[in-house]
Parts: structure tokens; sequence; C-alpha cells
């Protein structure tokens, strides 16, 4: 028996058998004699990581573990934090439910797809936790979830963070105004639109809030003169928002609307509110660093529709001098598998610091998804996502060689096989050629019958 | 705060290098002069690397490359601690003839009809496109730009990132494209058995044997100096068949690169082929055939769901270890500035770098026909050329200067005026 | 005979069981066609009949009367007033229940979408919810419409609501039994619940789906909360009639089981998740997939309907060998473990033991019992396979103490084999359903390649003409009649075919007809498939007509 068919043994087993147990795998691991590069306490040279259960131990020079803790020789390599990418549509089987200019009730827990070949790919790029996020066709869409990519399983609840909190999609700009203005004769139409269907959300919710609390008063006080109000979830979770429990994730482009939604969040005093792609965010970017926990953005997309014709490659840089919290993103199953290089564009384009370049995909994402307590860097008591490079992530020339979730390594190069498929199609034969395929996916399942064409 | 000083530190030392960056209010030109460039490094790519050498530029070429050349009413670069590179080559973009993909009204790589080889990219290109100066400060200096869509989308033509009208920036070599029919299915949506789709793919290729025997009837009537109606089809693919232009196919999957190998072989022409995402299944019959690759982009997803996640990677790689003559492509257009990433990613993952340096730069040049002018530094070349702090394919590289065929490139573009103008905003929130 | 019936049915029936025969005879008529049957009591003798899964009685008689069996030993006392079937050598076993079928359910009308239509928030019926609508409503008993499952031995079955949105509507449970009674056994049997939507509109995903359910339930729950206090407070305002919340009722109370039907294991994964959020009955239908939710479902006891239907087998078919890549092989490999692994599902289902039961729904009839023995292959065990069809689904119908198995009180819905169920040769001898005797030894007879009728129908000028071709094989010699109406007007005709020559592709013979004036020549030729023709009838000196036929599977023969 080779060694790929013995992983697939494992894997097989394991699917057999997880239905029950409740709890994710964690590993022990001691990796050895690496450069730790641990973002928030520089780089540490010739140092050892003792993780157990899942956890980071230790952190420090001959470090002992016990015998059976497996140990990998890091010996000149890089060991960073697993990257995290705070705007993804990875393993979603289903992306927008663009029906409605506002969908808050739909959660993208429902439709994750453990089985997307494209979370192996993504490990193996070194991103162990990704934002499955709602795509960009309504004003507000849908929650999204934080997912830790371990791969292997077939249950969806076993991606899902759990200690991650709730966030949601905003869009703003040409997709919503194109998907329902255009498309189906529903506000919004235009920029002024989408603010007012905000607005409208909000104001809804408020009342919603009301005649709730009214009820539940009266059933208290045992008044009962009405029957009780309907429950409506696409409400309640906009009062949640309205109740700071929620983070939002806002779809944006350009200055003026990254403004407006400012002004509205600061009106019903949402200080929870992270802005993505924000290719204008450059613009605005003392406002977003007075006002916002940061920026999501791309290394260097540009000119692809007109929102994004007034772009800078040098946005990152431009957020980052100004105090934004700021991150990168791939928002595609492609630049997902290196966005250690997409974060180095930076150094390119504005000179950031290796530090400050590596924080936009490890510690600032975990802050923008209020997971930083949890991730993000190297430090005693977090959960052990890392990822071991040959040589300094930031080089073009760098390779990822392990990722470890939780302990758990679930990519080794050095073990690496083709056909790492979950799950087979067994209608079709043997394994299609795909040239085509979609990396950029903000706009997808957005029916024929709403747009005509798809943009990010 | 140490990386913002360090940032500051690096665009004074840009301007007192003579180096330019614009200043506010200036407008700078891109301008012809005699250029002494002193004690580089000097990445030839056909005569290694010569260390502390100088490289004048005259007359738009490079006159002379040697140890402490003459000062003669030279414009002086001293490139101590820098290094120079020739200008870098995509082998596939739609850059210029696109300004902004999701506007309809922007798109010029296509026309209607599937048979429209007399289509010439050329007339299309920008010269103002804001992406051309976008790319060209990154050391791309030189792309080919051309259609797609249909059999025979049109005429791709090679261009160089500066100039005023197409035919300034025109750098001499174009090939018709053509697409290759494919068996393979075009997505995840595709739901034909295999029977159909290799029906489909023969009947196209039939379409596309009845066009050529079409254009071989043409060929001969004219060479007999026979009379012809007005045909400008007819008259574009006869020139492929005439061996005036060569033909550019693209084709991706491995069973589709046999077929085109064959089909050109039984066509008795020598392709160049493009895409080729494939190309790893079966280098060595491309190899044992003799045709060149243009093939990229590299940083793409495996075309199956089965394929090892670094198959792209690899591809180049592989087909030039098999001996393929391999240039990369990034199919981009508003980010042709990415292909020494592209170049950067093949030499990790198996090409090394002074190969992947040749896939941008001399490989296509040859495949191109043009090596006497373009894709090394060498004397009575083209001075297409730049300098850098680094090696180019890391993106920590500053690329401080670039030149083409002598003129000297203002070393701005939109994105770094936007960036000027919004690092330190006056008024605060 | 009767063409078609509607069942409409009080609204709050739960359980109606039909057993009065054919009273809708005109009194002063008697029976004037000679339809009615002489007894309803039959004895059944000397058979081998497997009461459940697990027993087998060799050389027992059986006697039912009125549609219920009322005695089964050996060596029984016939009755006088009973009709004795000679049971020797036969096979009897409960007839199967097929636990969701949608043949003569059909699709509800449904409001036109007006013209300020607002898609983000339609009328829920035109959002395809209407859980208030039922099978039972939308079923239109046709004659011959249950006939083909009733030969292959269903004597029950769960109709489903025929609707593209996620709740289309309650299902029930029909008697295959004699057409001319109203064989509706439950209705608001179970709520039916799909991972579907109606394009264009809220909801449009599963996403909202999802999201949608949830609101419902909470709704739901909120609405009978209302009406309570409504019926006990006179200064609270009415309520508002709510016909999607009140049919949900049920369901929330715990008293309606939720049927959801999966594609997928994501679906499946998905209802489970659905019921872990309120705790409701439930039971997936159509499972084709998802072996490691395996442990779940036994732990969470979720009721489990596998699909009949199984994928094909794609990967025994091979690329040419110049198309093949380097990991043609691998890959096949692991297409056809995955292949292996949907037809191990319902033995990996019996390992676990989980009763499930089995759905026709996707499944084309001639594939039934060729893919139950496909599973039977690969690991199922034939019990567990009888069981699946018998009274596996009565226990999740709540119907065990009346159906899915034989034993005396108990429906006398039965299948009689030539041989024990799942053996190669094994035919359908008869059926008996709701105590109606449905012959089809003659059906087990011409299932014999050598005996074959076809159907066939032409176009002529004056209309069209149909009939049967019978064909006899002899001696590797085929020889066929045909049956036309006469042209004097003297009813069906028979003739003899001439030069009859029938390969595997093609089929021609002639034939005459005698009319008033002359004797016309008739020649018949065209293409043949396995069990279709198309061809021309070429009457000599007039014309040519287009004529179609196609084989018949089981020739049908009428119910006694």
């Amino acid at each position: 028996m080779n060694k790929k068919l013995l992983l697939l043994a494992g894997l097989i087993i394991w699917l057999g058998t997880e239905g029950f147990s409740q709890k994710n795998p964690v590993a022990d691991v001691l990796i050895k004699n690496a450069h730790v590069i641990t973002i928030t306490n520089g780089t540490l040279e010739d140092t050892d990581v003792l993780i157990q259960d899942g956890i980071i131990k230790e952190i420090g020079a001959n470090l002992k573990a016990k015998k059976n803790i497996p140990v990998v020789d890091a010996t000149g390599q890089y060991l960073m934090p697993g990257i995290i990418d705070a705007h993804s549509h990875l393993a979603l089987e289903i992306i927008n439910e663009a029906s409605s200019p506002i969908t808050s009730e739909v959660q993208m827990r429902d439709v994750i797809d453990p089985f997307d070949i494209s979370i192996y790919r993504a490990l193996a790029g070194g991103t162990t936790i990704s934002h499955a996020m709602h795509g960009s066709a309504n004003v507000i869409g849908g929650q999204n979830v934080t997912l830790k990519l371990r791969y292997g399983t077939a249950d969806p609840e076993k991606l899902i963070m759990e200690e991650a909190p709730r966030t949601i999609k905003f869009a703003l700009g040409e997709n919503p105004t194109r998907v329902h203005g255009i498309g189906k004769n529903l506000q919004p139409r235009s920029r002024m639109g989408v603010e007012a269907v905000i607005r409208n959300g909000f104001e809804e919710a408020l009342q919603y809030k009301r005649v709730w609390a009214k009820w539940e008063k009266d059933k208290q006080d045992k008044k009962i003169n009405s029957t009780p109000p309907k429950y409506n979830s696409r409400l309640q979770t906009l009062v949640d928002i309205l109740e700071g429990e929620i983070i939002i994730h806002c779809h944006s482009y350009r200055a003026d609307e990254i403004y407006m939604l400012i002004q509205v969040c600061q009106e019903y005093g949402i200080d929870k509110i992270v802005f993505s792609h924000v290719n204008e965010g450059f613009k605005v970017a003392p406002e977003l660093a007075k006002y916002t926990m940061g920026a999501s953005v791309f290394s260097d997309w540009w000119a692809y529709k007109f929102e994004v014709y007034y772009s800078t490659a040098y946005n990152a840089a431009i957020l980052t001098k100004n105090g934004v919290v700021t991150s990168i993103n791939s928002d595609s199953d492609e630049l997902i598998r290196h966005l250690y290089h997409e974060a180095a564009k930076t150094q390119r384009y504005g000179g950031l610091s290796d530090d400050e370049a590596l924080a936009l995909i490890t510690i600032n994402p975990a802050k923008q998804l209020g997971i930083d307590q949890f991730v993000g860097s190297i430090e005693v008591g977090k959960q052990a996502d890392l990822v071991l490079f040959d040589k300094h992530p930031l080089s073009i020339y760098a390779i990822p060689q392990i990722t470890w979730v939780d302990g758990v390594k679930y990519f080794d190069r050095a073990s690496d096989e083709a056909d790492q498929r979950l799950k087979i199609n067994v209608k079709r034969s043997p394994d299609p050629f795909l040239l085509s395929t979609g990396t950029h996916n903000c706009m997808q399942d957005v029916d024929m019958l709403f747009t005509e064409n798809q943009h990010y | 705060m140490k990386a913002f000083k360090l940032f500051l530190g690096l665009c004074f030392l840009l301007l007192n290098q003579g180096l330019i960056a614009q200043i506010e209010g200036e407008v700078i030109k891109p301008f012809k002069a005699n250029f002494l460039l002193t004690n580089a490094t000097i990445y030839t790519v056909t005569n290694g690397v010569l260390e502390n050498h100088d490289l004048l530029i005259e007359n738009g070429l490079i006159k002379v490359i040697g140890r402490d050349l003459p000062e003669q009413n030279h414009t002086i670069i001293d490139c101590s601690g820098k290094f120079i590179y020739p200008g870098f080559i995509d082998g596939g973009t739609s850059l210029g003839i696109v300004e902004i993909n999701a506007l309809r009204e922007t798109q010029d790589y296509m026309e209607l009809g599937k048979v429209t080889p007399q289509m010439q990219a050329l007339t299309a290109v920008n010269p103002n496109g804001v992406a051309i100066p976008v790319t060209r400060v990154s050391g791309v200096t030189t792309v080919l730009t051309q259609p797609r869509g249909g059999y025979f989308p049109g005429t791709a033509a090679l261009i160089n990132l500066n100039g005023y009208t197409p035919e300034q920036m025109y750098g001499g070599f174009k090939g018709v494209n053509m697409n290759f029919p494919s068996a393979a299915r075009s997505g995840s949506y595709d739901n034909r058995s295999l029977s159909d789709l290799n029906k489909a793919a023969k009947e196209s290729l039939k379409e596309i044997d009845e066009l050529w025997e079409k254009a071989a009837t043409y060929l001969s009537i004219k060479k007999k100096g026979g009379e012809l109606e007005y045909y400008p089809e007819m008259e574009q693919i006869s020139k492929v068949l005439d061996k005036e232009l060569p033909l550019l196919i693209e084709v991706n999957a491995a069973q589709d690169i046999i077929s085109a190998l064959a089909w050109a072989k039984e066509k008795q022409i020598t392709p160049i082929l493009t895409g080729v995402a494939e190309g790893w299944k079966v280098a060595d019959k491309i190899a044992a055939a003799g045709i060149p690759v243009i093939t990229g982009p590299v940083l793409a997803l495996p075309t199956r769901n089965s394929d090892k996640y670094d198959a792209p990677y690899n591809n180049p790689a592989l087909l030039q270890k098999a001996g393929v003559k391999i240039a990369l492509r990034t199919m981009e257009a508003e980010n042709v500035r990415n292909l020494p990433f592209h170049a950067g990613f093949a030499a990790a993952y198996g090409m090394g770098t002074d190969e992947a340096l040749k896939a941008i730069t001399i490989n296509p040049a040859e495949m191109f026909g043009l090596s006497e002018q373009m894709g090394s530094l060498e004397e009575g070349k083209n001075a297409t050329l730049f300098i850098s702090d680094g090696d180019p394919f890391e993106p920590k590289t500053q690329i401080q200067q670039v030149f083409i065929k002598g003129y000297r490139i203002p070393m701005t573009n939109r994105h770094i005026r936007l960036y000027q103008e919004f690092l330190n905003r006056e008024m605060q929130p | 005979m009767k063409s078609k019936k509607q069942l409409i049915l009080p609204y709050f029936t739960a359980i109606v069981i039909c057993l009065l025969v054919n009273i809708s005879q005109s009194p002063a008529q008697s029976d004037n066609n000679g339809e009615k049957r002489v007894t309803t009591s039959y004895f059944l003798t000397g058979a081998t009949i497997i009461p459940s899964p697990d027993k087998i009685l060799s050389e027992y008689d059986i006697l039912f009367k009125n549609g219920i069996i009322v005695k089964i030993g050996k060596n029984l006392q016939a009755p006088t007033d009973a009709k004795e079937i000679n049971g020797k050598s036969l096979f009897v076993y409960p007839g199967f229940i097929d636990f969701g079928n949608k043949t003569g359910v059909k699709a509800p009308e449904l409001p036109e979408r007006p013209d300020n239509f607002d898609s983000s928030n339609p009328d829920p019926e035109i959002a395809g919810i209407h859980p208030h609508f039922s099978a039972a409503k939308h079923y239109q008993l046709d004659e011959n419409l249950e006939e083909e499952w009733r030969k292959l031995g269903f004597t029950l079955g769960q109709k489903l609501p025929v609707g593209q949105g996620m709740l289309p509507g309650s299902t029930a449970v029909v008697i295959y039994g004699n057409p001319d009674n109203n064989n509706l056994l439950t209705n608001l049997q179970s709520q039916y619940f799909q991972f579907s939507t109606i394009r264009g509109l809220y909801p449009h995903t599963q996403l909202a789906v999802m999201a949608k359910w949830r609101d419902l339930y909470q709704n739901t729950v909120l609405h009978e909360e209302s009406l309570k206090l409504y019926e006990g407070n006179q200064h609270i305002g009415r309520i508002k009639n709510d016909p999607v919340l009140n049919a949900l009722i049920p369901v929330t109370q715990g008293k309606q089981t939720l049927l959801v039907s999966v594609n997928s294991e994501l679906d499946l994964r998905r209802a489970i998740k659905m019921q872990d959020e309120n705790n409701f009955k439930l039971i997936l239908l159509g499972v084709n997939e998802g072996s490691s939710a395996i442990p779940l479902l036994k732990a969470k006891e979720i009721g489990v309907v596998l699909s009949l239907d199984l994928p094909k087998d794609s990967f025994t078919d091979s690329l040419p060998k110049a198309e093949q890549g380097e990991d043609y092989e691998a890959l096949i490999k692991r297409g056809k473990a995955a292949y292996k692994e949907a037809l191990t599902l319902a033995s990996k289902f019996e390992k676990a033991e989980i009763p499930f039961a089995f759905s026709s729904l996707g499944t084309e009839k001639k594939d039934l019992f060729k893919n139950l023995n496909l599973m039977i292959e690969n690991g199922l065990s034939k019990e567990t396979a009888l069981a699946a069809l018998t009274n596996n689904p009565a226990k999740l119908l709540g119907i065990e103490n009346i159906n899915g198995s034989i034993s005396p009180g108990k429906m006398a819905n039965m299948v009689v084999m030539t041989d024990s169920l799942f053996s190669k040769d094994a035919k359908v001898k008869m059926v008996i359903s709701d105590g109606y005797l449905f012959d089809y030894s003659e059906d087990a007879k011409l299932t014999d390649a050598k005996n074959q009728v076809w159907n066939y129908a032409a176009e002529t000028p004056v209309g069209q003409s149909k009939g049967t071709w019978e064909f006899v094989q002899k001696d590797n010699k085929w020889e066929g009649t045909i049956t036309y109406d006469s042209p004097k007007g003297t009813g069906i005709k028979k003739s003899e075919m001439k030069d009859l020559l029938k390969t595997e592709d093609a089929l021609s013979f002639s034939f005459t007809v005698e009319t008033n004036e002359e004797v016309l020549e008739v020649t018949v030729s065209g293409d043949l498939d396995p069990d279709k023709f198309e061809g021309k009838m070429n009457i000599k000196g007039y014309n040519q007509f287009t004529v179609k036929a196609s084989k018949k599977v089981k020739p049908n023969k009428n119910h006694e």
C-alpha cells in the first residue's frame, strides 16, 4: 500500500467515525530551530515552538517535549502564524441570495461545502482561516462565517471557528444598484438609494425592537391585550448589529460611499465595521483610522470595473501609514493560495517593513474578525495555526512547506500527492478539465434574471 | 514609523540620483538622450552577469557595454550597487485594447464573428491607456497584445509601452491568433458526454480545415496572379500558409495539445502554442515537435480538481526541462505589471531564475524573430532595459528607471500620483 | 369505464379506510357489463408465505375477505364462499410500500404574479410556500396510473405534493387498489419540505430557504400562542387567518412529521441541522449519499428513506488510449470506488441497524429491481431489502398495525411471486391490494423474450387506427398476429402477419384487410428499438401512413 492510499484510508476512517466526536481535532508537535516570525514580538532566531493540544505551549530555545510528540526540524526555515483571509468565498456552496436588497437573515454557515478542493489548495498556500462571506449583490447581505480550514471532514460544522464573533456582509456601489435597481426595478438604483436602504433597515429594526420590548413587558406585567408580534430574523439581525453584537464587513470601493457608511454608523452608534476591498480607502484613510476596525484590501486589483478605475496599488501602504488596521484579502480561490506574495507587494508599492507586510495577512485580519486573542501571531496560549516556509515568506521564492491548524498537520509539501479530492462526482468521469475556473465570485449565484454581467 | 522614514529616505535617494519621480505641477515626458549608466551589475541574459560595467545608450540603442567608459556629453546615471536588466516581455496580454473590462464600450479585444483573422490588435491599441504607464514602471516594457474569441480572433501585435501612436509603439512582430477546438469541458457546468465533446471538437476542426483549404486555394490563385475578389479573411489566413505571418495556436488540455501538434504537422507549419496549461502532461511530445510555447498565467488554479495544487506553478519548468522553448505571459490587461512575479513563481517551482529570466526576455524575442533587436543586453540592440536595486522578481525590489528604445521613461503613473497626493492628507477628520 | 376520479376529502380527515366495494353501482342496473366480482373472499393454498422478512411459512394457506387477512395456517378448511387459488410453488410477500412517489399528483395552480410584483417579498404561494396544499387534493386517480407500480409489487404509496418551492404541501398515503374505489388511506400524512426554490424571487437559494424555515417555525409557534390567547380573551383583536402557519402547527407540535427531500450529502447535513435547532419529527427522503452521517442519524433517531435511484457506472467505459493522461488510471480507480460507495450505501445503513425505507422518486421503473439487486450484490441482505419495502415504511408511516406484514387482521396487501424475491427468475404473478386480486400471470409468461405484445397506432386521414401486434418465437422463427378495428364496423379483427421479418433493429410484415368492397394488402416496415417502433404503413393502391408502436413491458389484464 503506498503512502497516498494510506493517507486516503486515514481520511476515510476519520470520515467514518467523526459523526459522534463533537470536539475538533487537535494535536501536539514540537517545531525546532526555526526563524520564528511572531508578528507581535519580532522574529526569533533558532527558536523552538512547542504545541500541546493544539495550543502554543512554549516558545524558546532547546525546548524538550514528552516522548511520542512529533518533532519537526525546521532549521533554516521560517515559521509564521497561519495566514488569515478576511474576505473569501472559499468552501461555500452558494454565495449570493440576490433576491432582496436586505437579506441579513441568511447565514453562510448553512451552505458550507467541506468538499471544496480549494480548501486544500489554500492550506498549501499557508492559509488556515478564511472569512467565508456572502456575496455583494445586496446592500445588506448575509451573515458570514469564519472558517478554520480543517480539510478532511464531511461535516460542515467542523470547519466553523466557533470562537469567532458574528459578522455580516454589507455592499455599496455598483453591485447592489445593478442587481436590484437595474435588474429588478427595486431600490437602490443609485448610491443615494444605498444609503436609504440601510437607513430604512435600521429604522425598521429599531421599531421592531420597540414592539417586542413592549410585548415582553406587557407579558411580564400580565397586561396582555394583544397577540405576540411576528418574529423577523431579518430585523432581529439588524437589531443585533445596532447592539454591537455583529461586526460589519462592507464591500465598498469609492471614498464617497465609504464615508457615507461611516457617517450612518456614527449616527447609529455602530463602531464595529470593517471596510472590504475599499479601493479608494486611501482617500479617507484618516476617517477609516478614527472610526472603524479597519480596511481589508486587494494588493493590486484595479480597473476591472468603473468604480475601481481610480485605484492605487499603494492603498495598503497609505492606509497602514495612516494608522488604519489593514489587511490584504483574496476574494478568490486562486489568490488565497499566495496571500504571502500579495502581502509582499506592499513592499514594492509603498515600502512596508517585513513586520508591517506580514501583519496584513495575520494579526490585522484577526483583529478585523474579532479573533486576535486566539490567532494571528505566535504567542504562548494562542491556537497553533502555523505555516512553515523554506525561505522568508515575503520572498518570491518562498514555498510553504507545512501547514498546521490547531497543531494538526493538514498540508505537508514533502508528502503532497495529486488528487486530494474528498468526494468524487460519480456522474462525471473521470475528472473534467476546467480552464475557465471561476476565481472571482463575489457575484456568484446572482440569477441571470437579476443581472446581466458578473463583476466582483 | 521607522519604515516611513526609510521610505522618505528612499524618495530623496531617487531624486538625488537623477532618477525621476513626479513633483507636483511638473509634467514629465519620456525623453531621448545619450545616457551612460555606470558601475552597474548587468544581467545581459545572453552573456552572463557583468559586474561593475557601464552601459552606453545612444540613438535608442545600446552602443557599448564595457568597463570605465569615457564620459562625452552623456547624461550619467550612477548605478553603483544597482542592477540592469533587459526590459521584460509579456507573451500574451490585452494591454492597450481594453480600458475597463466591465464596460463593454471599452472592450476592444473582440470582434463579431468567429473568423476575423484580419482584425488588427494594433489598430485598437490606445497609447494613452492608463494601464500602460502603470505597467512599464515595473520593468515590463514590451507586450504581445492579442484579440480573443472565435476560431481566428485576429492578429496580435507586439508593442513597446511607450509612444504616441500605435505605430510608434509597434515592436516589430505580428501573429495570427487561432483558438484550437477543444474536446475538454468548458467549465463545471458543462455536462456533455466525452463522446459529444470529441464530436463537437472534430466538427469545429473540420470547419477550420475547410477554411484552411479555402485559404490555400486563395493563395495559389494569388501566386499565379489570378483575379481575386476582396476577401480579407482569406487574405490574412493565406499569409500564414505562405509563412509570411506566424500562427499562434491557443490550446490547453493535454489531448487538445496532441491534436494541435498533429494538425500543425499535417499543415506543415511551425506555430507557437499559447496557453498550454496541461503542457506538463505532454511536454516530451511538444519538445519532439520543436514547437515553442508561450505559457501562463503561472499564478493560476489547476485545470482539474485532481491535479496537484502546484501544477500551474510547475508547468513552465516541466516544459522547459523537457526541452521546450518557453516564454511566459500573464493574460492580464491592467496587471501585466505582475509578469516578474509570474516568472518568480516559475523560478521557485523548478525553473530557476536564469531560465525564468530568459522566458520573459530572450526566449520571446527569439520566438518573435526579434533576437537581433531585443531580449538581452548586447551592443547594437534596442536600449530597452531597466535599473533596479535588486532581483526584479522580488516584490521588495524597486525598479528605479526604465528605458524603452532609449527613451527615459518617467517613473510615475496614476497609482504613484494618488500615493503622493493622499499619503499625508492635509485635512484630518 | 369510469375514467377519472378526484379525491376530495374533508380537510381534517386523518385516516380513512376504504373497505366497501363498488357501492357506486346504480341499484336498478345490476351489473350489465359483468364487471362485479363474484366474491370478496379468497383462499390461497399451499404457498410459501413470508409474513415478515425474518419468517418463512412453507405450504401454508391464507384466507382473506373484504380486504382483510382472516386466517393463516396449514391445511385450513376451505370456506364455501371463497374463490380458491392454488398457491403451490408460489411465494407470498407483504405488498411493497413506496415511501415517496408523485405519480398522479398534479401541480397546483398558483396565483398570477401581479403587475407591481415585488420579487423580494412575494406572496407565499407564488414563492412555492404552500404547506396548506395537499397531495390528496391534487391527486387524480386514473384507472391505469398505479397499474405499473402495482405490477412491480407495490400496493401502497406515499404521494408527494408537486411544487417547485420549499413547502409544496402535505403528503397522503394511497392504496394501489381497485381504481373504482376511493383509495386514500391517510391524508396529511406528513409535511413535505424540499431544498428547492422558484427562480427569480425570495427565497432564491438554500441560504434563504434555511432562513425562511426558521422564521416560519418561530412564527408558527407564535401563531399558535396567538390563537390560544384569542380563544381565551375577548379584548384581543381578530387574528388574521394564516393558512401557511395553520398548516405548520402540527409540525411544531410534534404531531406531524416533516418529510425532507435531500439530493446530496450537504442537503442531508442541512436537514439534520434544522432538526437540531427546532426539535421536530424528521424523516429524510431520497438519501443517496452521506454514509459519514450514519452515526449522527442513528443517534438522533431520524427516519431514513433511501433513493432507489443509483448512479450509472460511468467509469467502466474508458477513454481512447491516446486521450488518457498519466493519472488516468488513478482517477478511474477513485471513480470506481465512489461508484461502489453509492452501491454499498444501503448495506451501510443496514450494518448501522437503521431501519430505512425506499422511495422510487426519480427512479425509472425498469431500474427498480435492477438497482435493488445491485444493492444486494453490494452487501445489502435480502431480508433488509424486503423490510425496507414492507414493515420499515409501514412503521415510519405509523400504519404498521394495518400494513407491512402478513398476519390476521391486517390489510390484504400481498405480492405473489413465481420464485423467491430477488432471485433471478422471480416474477410477479399476482398482486393482492386492498383485498382485490390483480392477476399478472399472463404477463409473467409474456415477459419471456419469446412472447411479445406491442401496441401500435397509425395516423390515417380518418383518424387514429390502433391495435396490437403479438409476436411468438418458435424454433428461432417469429410468427405474429395483428388486431385492428374492422372496416366493416364489426368490432376488432385479427389477422396473421405474412412475410414477417423481425431483427434487432428492423421489422416488416404484411397482412390483408377485408373491406366491404375489396381486400386490401397492407405492408408495415420500419426501425425497431428494443421497445419502440417507428415506420410506415403502406396500403397498396392507397396511401402511406406513419405508424408507431411500443412494446408492452407486461401486457395488462383485467383485475378481478
